[in-house]
């Protein structure tokens, strides 16, 4: 089987990436060596269940195509290996020929000045920004290639432009990005066998963004570019599934919605 | 040194003991001079629980008087497992990032607020002590590599945003990678059963001496030849 790993899939980008995804994907008829198992993952498991009624209005009357929801609570650390644990259990029963995960689930953080940073607030920041979302690409990577001897695996790490440049009130959410695209860029080094993309996906029309443009610490020279409109995330996820699946990038690469492709 | 001019010095770390030998390399280096008090601070700064407390109170002790300029050398870090990725564990992880990110991260915030909201400071200087890996990925150093340009970033937009001088108060901020240098830290490196086969022939050869590094961080300063938030290596060129 095939399979595809949404982490905040219950809403924005994540709901558009996974729908976006199965389009492309699953879209033509999967023979029986072809069955598709589309996980998503969040907090939320009623909004998953919605992304996962989208998916199946998607694809009608195809039974090779499995979705399934985790409602798991990726900022928890304590929690979170035995909850993983469990969800690659299930998944180890089958064997799998290509694995894909799109590692998106994030959060803002406070908007604001650096100086005004509270310690236990970046700590849970980071706990769910950093540790889980890294831990996360890295067990999946173990998982895929020493447990299931899995021929294919791609990682996307959802990155942002504030990963490689910095934003007055940005500060936080800026660190959290960048320690991600560092990391999978040597993850990129060392796995060879393994494709890790950075996709920065432009800026979105999604909840996030909503939040940004009601932070009242938010930089004044950021504001204007919040006010106009921005970029759909099913747009932004219709480009990053076309990169995945005619293998636009280059292992390692950090890449943006606006960056123009061959 | 007159005697408007008075100096604290103030040492941070977990090791009480070998504190006290730099105060002392410090006292040798500069005899009979009244004028500079040097403190030793044996604190965990990877202890987040303790962290705020502790911190605070060192701040309570330098409140008494009023500060003409304040020099943050952030330079306290781990290098975290050497390894490939797929290997990390997740407690070591969330430790090695509490110290190295969060820890070190909310240090600068802290005395850059404590510097221009409680002293009116009229000059704070922060430096990051970055790498080259800040900025540039290798094999087997991801946790060490995402540590860095996290800090790096972080800095990067605190100095944006202290950029304007309000009421006569200035903050500057430096991103300083040191070069490779042969300390404790790179011996570890030198020792990981785990460090990339690629990066080994980089390690086997005499590195920087850690006194030639910081002298040229000490020029940097001294001479304010950085602009604020930018990353300088020490193999960089400066006129």
């Amino acid at each position: 089987m095939k399979v595809l790993i949404v982490t905040g899939a219950s809403r924005g980008l994540g709901r558009s990436i996974a729908l976006a995804f199965v389009k492309q994907f699953c879209s033509f008829t999967p023979t029986a060596q072809e069955t598709w198992k589309i996980c998503l993952l969040a907090r939320d498991q009623a909004a998953l269940q919605v992304t996962q009624q989208f998916i199946h209005e998607a694809l009608p009357s195809n039974q090779n195509i499995t979705v399934n929801c985790h409602g798991i609570d990726l900022g928890q650390i304590d929690d979170l290996s035995d909850r993983i644990e469990s969800f690659l259990a299930e998944l180890s029963s089958e064997s799998v020929s290509e694995l894909y995960f799109i590692n998106n689930a994030g959060s803002l953080g406070p908007i604001g000045p650096c100086r005004n940073t509270n310690l236990q607030t970046m700590q849970s920041n980071f706990d769910f920004n950093i540790t889980s979302a890294c831990w996360l690409s890295a067990r999946f990577v173990q998982w895929a290639n020493e447990t299931m001897n899995c021929p294919k695996t791609v990682i996307v790490n959802i990155s942002s432009l504030v990963a490689i440049q910095a934003f007055p009130s940005l500060g936080m959410y800026s660190a959290g990005k960048a320690a991600r695209d560092m990391f999978h860029a040597a993850l990129a080094q060392e796995e060879e066998d393994v494709l890790v993309l950075n996709y920065a996906p432009g800026p979105l029309e999604t909840d996030m963004t909503e939040q940004i443009r009601l932070a009242p610490l938010l930089d004044s020279s950021l504001r204007p570019h919040y006010q106009k409109q921005l970029v759909d995330p099913d747009d932004s996820a219709a480009k990053l599934v076309d990169i995945l699946f005619y293998q636009k990038f280059k292992s390692g690469q950090h890449v943006d919605y606006y960056d123009a492709l061959e | 040194m007159t005697v408007q001019e008075p100096w604290k010095i103030c040492l941070l770390a977990r090791d009480p003991a070998t504190l006290h030998v730099t105060q002392q390399f410090i006292h040798d280096a500069l005899s009979s001079n009244q004028n500079i008090t040097v403190n030793c601070h044996a604190i965990d700064l990877s202890q987040m629980d303790n962290l705020s407390h502790r911190i605070e109170s060192l701040l309570a002790e330098l409140s008494s008087e009023s500060v003409s300029e304040l020099y943050f050398i952030n330079n306290a870090g781990s290098l975290g497992p050497i390894g490939p990725c797929r290997n990390t564990n997740l407690q070591e992880m969330r430790a090695v990032l509490d110290f190295n990110i969060t820890s070190a991260c909310w240090l600068s915030a802290r005395f850059v607020q404590w510097a221009k909201e409680t002293m009116q400071c009229p000059k704070t200087v922060v430096v990051n002590i970055s790498s080259l890996v800040a900025i540039q990925a290798f094999p087997s150093m991801g946790m060490y590599s995402a540590s860095k340009a996290a800090r790096d970033l972080f800095h990067a937009a605190l100095a944006l945003e202290e950029e304007d001088e309000e009421e006569g108060e200035h903050v500057l901020v430096l991103n300083y990678a040191p070069g490779p240098l042969e300390t404790d830290m790179t011996d570890q490196i030198r020792q990981a059963p785990l460090l990339d086969t690629s990066l080994r022939p980089h390690y086997q050869k005499q590195l920087v001496d850690p006194d030639d590094s910081a002298a040229k961080l000490v020029d940097i300063l001294f001479d304010q030849k950085f602009k604020s938030g930018q990353h300088l290596d020490y193999y960089d060129i400066l006129e």
